[in-house]
């Protein structure tokens, strides 16, 4: 019998490998590694929506409403942009060896669950009661453009104080170049 | 209390859909920002159709608190939206793609909102 490797070539020696000689069939490492993260996702949106939910109970702003809107959703996800802003910097620019089931747990997950997009969308469904559409309008608007910067501000407070244009015409980034290394910070996180 | 105990499950599975679809363009060679704009995409039509059919029919309101406020929340992020349009101002590129990618994203899931809640509208 011929075995086959992980990618699925067959081996030349008639012997199993040795992943499959000590405990059976073993899962495929990047498919138990996927696994192990879709867990850890699942995890930590739990605890992030559960945040949620509880400042949504506890954090009661409809009486210093606009118009009739909740500012609690604004506040939400001002707080949940900054969170996931710094935390994908700390983890993925200013130390990209340390902490990968943290950053799994915390912010691909926790952070990204504690937001609410789609709510500050469904405030438009009050557009029939609303006489001002624009107003509405400027309401996401803000929602939408604070919450950018938000994530910019936690993201350049995250990376340290040196920006990436000037990094990129430091000596250090030049060396690099010439080493074949091309990759710059943001685009290591396949953003 | 049970209402809040869906919400909370609906928005990790939604945040483990995204998670999956992540990978999943990864596999076709695509960023994760294009993942991530397809998701606002989808989440907001979905969400306009949902808030349509509550204004027309009177559908439950337990539905749009689940689906909208758990699974498409989970789905969707601004934080994510953000933290991808800020990353992107550290490529090569700089804030040109940047601003271009997180307007178009905002406007195009406008567009989307719309056309799901006033194509349930025009439909009924």
């Amino acid at each position: 019998m011929r075995h086959k490797d992980y990618q699925g070539r067959h081996l030349k020696s008639s012997s199993p490998p040795a992943h499959i000689q000590k405990k059976g069939r073993r899962r495929h490492p990047r498919k138990q590694r996927f696994l192990s993260d879709l867990l850890l996702v699942f995890a930590g949106a739990l605890l992030g929506a559960a945040l949620r939910v509880v400042i949504t109970h506890f954090c009661d702003l409809v009486q210093y409403s606009f118009y009739g809107w909740d500012w609690t959703y604004l506040f939400i996800n001002l707080i949940g942009a900054f969170i996931f802003g710094l935390l994908v910097s700390l983890f993925k620019v200013r130390f990209p060896s340390k902490g990968k089931k943290w950053y799994v747990f915390v912010s691909e997950s926790a952070a990204a669950s504690f937001t609410a997009f789609d709510l500050v969308f469904s405030q438009i469904s009050l557009l029939y009661l609303q006489p001002n559409i624009v107003v509405l309008i400027f309401y996401v608007a803000v929602n939408f453009a604070s919450c950018i910067v938000f994530s910019s501000l936690g993201i350049f407070l995250g990376s340290g104080k040196k920006s990436a244009r000037r990094k990129r015409s430091g000596a250090h980034h030049q060396l690099s170049l010439e080493r074949g290394k091309t990759r710059l910070p943001g685009a290591r996180h396949g953003y | 209390m049970w209402i809040d105990v869906l919400v909370v499950v609906t928005s990790a599975f939604g945040t483990a859909l995204r998670f999956c679809q992540d990978r999943f363009f990864r596999g076709f060679k695509k960023s994760r920002s294009t993942s991530i704009f397809i998701a606002s995409l989808i989440s907001c039509l979905v969400c306009g159709i949902l808030n349509a059919m509550i204004f027309l029919l009177e559908t439950s309101p337990i539905l749009k608190e689940v689906i909208c406020a758990g699974f498409l929340c989970g789905y969707s992020s601004f934080a994510v939206l953000g933290t991808a349009a800020a990353l992107l101002t550290k490529r090569k590129r700089g804030w040109g793609k940047s601003v271009f990618y997180s307007l178009s994203t905002f406007i195009l899931s406008l567009c989307f909102y719309f056309i799901g809640f006033f194509g349930i509208l025009v439909l009924h």
